[in-house]
């Protein structure tokens, strides 16, 4: 799937967008990561490198031309490190890594995110239209968490509806016109109760995983999520998007 | 002359880099020509294929990683039928690294290679629980390690390099253990003990506990473990623990290595062997001196 194994470049940061506190978006410069396809990531080190750091997996959240983006949040470490990048400064990165989201040519598409999980569905939306017609429901924990979508929910603010966006998943799912594939990133929390809903409805699901990662290519076996044929599969070579299907969900 | 050849016990290298054990895949040569490694070294394969340890399996701390990847490996059998093939493929020697529970089972497993075309030598992982002895690591044991070795020894003309752990009293006296019961080289070292716990819920870091810990952080561990075991034995040494640059690579030399191997740091510079190696050359070159006069050159 990635069109360029073993790509690494030096990107320069042309725009940075703080959302708030915890979130911010930076653009970044490269044609070749610019053609990554939805659902992949890169692992992205801040320049200079001084001290022994492991690299960050951020996922693609979109592209334009030349120029690609990744959608941050700050939980850490390395990612308040991010935080402080100003644009003009240069990052070194690897990518794109990882396999993709099954692009459909027409159809219905819902997407469900919640908080960062928000981040690898940007570019998935953009690819789906105009082909397919898409609904993107995101939830949040606070009004922070929230960002553009067809319905939010949240227990804070007065844009986004109360509870949680399993609720709102499990409403759409029921509703007449069905859908033909849903698509979602998130807390493993959220995910799982995802898995559960589309089982029950038939309705295939994709996810986008995280898990703790320090290679990025395939190499450390560090990244395991579990299969439910038993042992491990690699988030970093065999995702990050996987069929609901093929994770155990119960471990 | 080629300023950068060296030997590992019995297999003649073009230069002295090489990988570490399970930071390494094939996949590492979407980043650099692998063919220029003086030698390559596979993961640690077991007898039977292994899932692994329960994630999560990985933590980084200051200067270093911690890592309880439990040995997951499709299995001799798999590994000698799908990987040995392309392994042997790129060129460069092939070490591969096993393990097992028993030293029976060590035996097992290097009977069956020996049937194979395509392994230079043995780097055998001492690290692991031994299953006879209420699963105290079999590298912690001078006995063991002499008995281990000496049967191996038995069994193979091909290059036999043990892999010390440096969690243990004396490093010395393993390594002599090794080289008595007929090691052509020593490896070292595997990664230190460490444990990360998380302060506000008091979960460990790690799923398993206790894991092990490398990169940057540790090597003036190794330096001291390859300093101290290079005065004791004159069989080859190996050296790992911390490379994160040509100079890192120049200190373990300098303590009395004749390879290198490097690991946790190439997690985050995939291409970093190669670049050890042009350094390491451009080293040498300005100093006009060869690998082989380089070696064990340390004084204080
Ligand atoms: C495939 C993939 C895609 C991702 N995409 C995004 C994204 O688009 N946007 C985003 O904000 N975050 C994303 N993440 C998560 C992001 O990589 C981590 O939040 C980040 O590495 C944390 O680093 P830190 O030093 O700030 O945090 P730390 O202080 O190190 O840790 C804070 C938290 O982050 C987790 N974490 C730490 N290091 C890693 C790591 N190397 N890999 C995974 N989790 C880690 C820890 O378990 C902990 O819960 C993604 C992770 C993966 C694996
Ligand atoms: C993720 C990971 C997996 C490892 N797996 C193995 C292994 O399978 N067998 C082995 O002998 N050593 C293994 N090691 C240890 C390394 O080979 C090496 O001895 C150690 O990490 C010190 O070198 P470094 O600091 O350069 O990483 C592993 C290390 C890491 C970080």
């Amino acid at each position: 799937m990635p069109s360029e194994s073993g790509y690494r470049a030096v990107c320069r940061v042309v725009r940075k967008l703080e959302h708030n506190e915890h979130y911010f978006t930076l653009w970044l410069r490269d044609a070749t990561i610019a053609r990554a396809v939805p659902g992949q990531f890169v692992m992205l080190q801040p320049q200079p490198q001084t001290d022994f750091s492991l690299r960050i997996p951020l996922c693609v959240h979109d592209v334009e031309d030349d120029t690609f983006a990744v959608l941050v949040r700050v939980v850490g470490q390395g990612t308040r490190r991010l935080a402080a990048v100003r644009p003009g400064d240069l990052l070194d990165v690897m990518g794109p890594l990882g396999n993709g989201f099954t692009l459909m040519a027409e159809g219905r598409a819902l997407l469900v995110s919640g908080g960062i999980g928000y981040a690898p569905l940007r570019l998935l939306q953009r690819r789906l239209r105009p082909g397919c017609v898409t609904q993107w429901l995101h939830g949040g924990r606070t009004a922070a968490d929230l960002f553009p979508a067809d319905v939010l929910f949240c227990d804070e603010g007065v844009a986004a509806r109360q509870g949680l966006v399993t609720d709102g998943l499990r409403e759409a799912l029921a509703a007449s016109g069905g859908w033909d594939r849903v698509f979602a990133c998130g807390p493993h929390a959220m995910l799982a109760a995802c898995a559960g809903l589309c089982t029950e409805a038939g309705v295939p699901l994709e996810v986008s995983l995280e898990a703790y990662m320090a290679c990025g290519i395939g190499v450390c076996h560090g990244c395991a999520v579990p299969a439910v044929t038993g042992g491990y599969m690699a988030v970093c070579k065999d995702g990050p998007v996987f069929n609901a299907q093929e994770v155990d969900w119960n471990e | 002359m080629n300023r950068l050849s060296t030997k590992l016990g019995r297999i003649e290298l073009a230069n002295p880099v090489t990988v570490a054990s399970g930071t390494f895949g094939l996949e590492s040569g979407d980043w650099y020509d692998l063919s220029r490694l003086g030698a390559l070294v596979s993961k640690t394969i077991t007898l039977e294929p292994r899932a692994g340890n329960q994630p999560p399996r990985l933590f980084e701390t200051s200067g270093g990683l911690l890592n309880s990847i439990g040995l997951q490996n499709p299995g001799l059998e798999a590994f000698l039928r799908d990987e040995l093939p392309l392994y042997a493929a790129v060129g460069p020697p092939l070490m591969v690294s096993f393990s097992a529970g028993t030293v029976d089972e060590f035996c097992r497993m290097v009977e069956t290679m020996e049937k194979h075309e395509g392994i230079a030598g043995y780097e055998v992982n001492v690290s692991c629980p031994n299953v006879e002895r209420e699963g105290m690591a079999f590298g912690t044991d001078a006995q063991v390690v002499y008995d281990l070795t000496r049967r191996l020894a038995a069994l193979t003309q091909r290059e036999l390099c043990v892999k010390l752990t440096p969690n243990v009293t004396d490093i010395v006296t393993i390594a002599r253990a090794a080289q008595e019961g007929g090691a052509t080289s020593l490896a070292l070292i595997n990664t230190l003990l460490g444990m990360a716990i998380d302060p506000e819920t008091g979960h460990s870091r790690i799923a398993r506990g206790v894991a092990g810990y490398s990169g940057p952080a540790i090597k003036p561990v190794a330096v001291a473990c390859v300093w101290r075991v290079a005065q004791a034995v004159n069989i080859p040494i190996l050296a790992m623990g911390g490379i994160a640059g040509w100079e890192d690579a120049v200190e373990l030399i300098r303590a009395g290595a004749c390879a290198v191997a490097v690991g946790t740091a190439a997690f985050v510079s995939p291409d970093l062997p190669v670049r050890v190696l042009d350094g390491l050359d451009a080293f040498l070159a300005r100093k006009e001196l060869t690998l082989a006069e380089l070696v064990g050159t340390a004084t204080f």
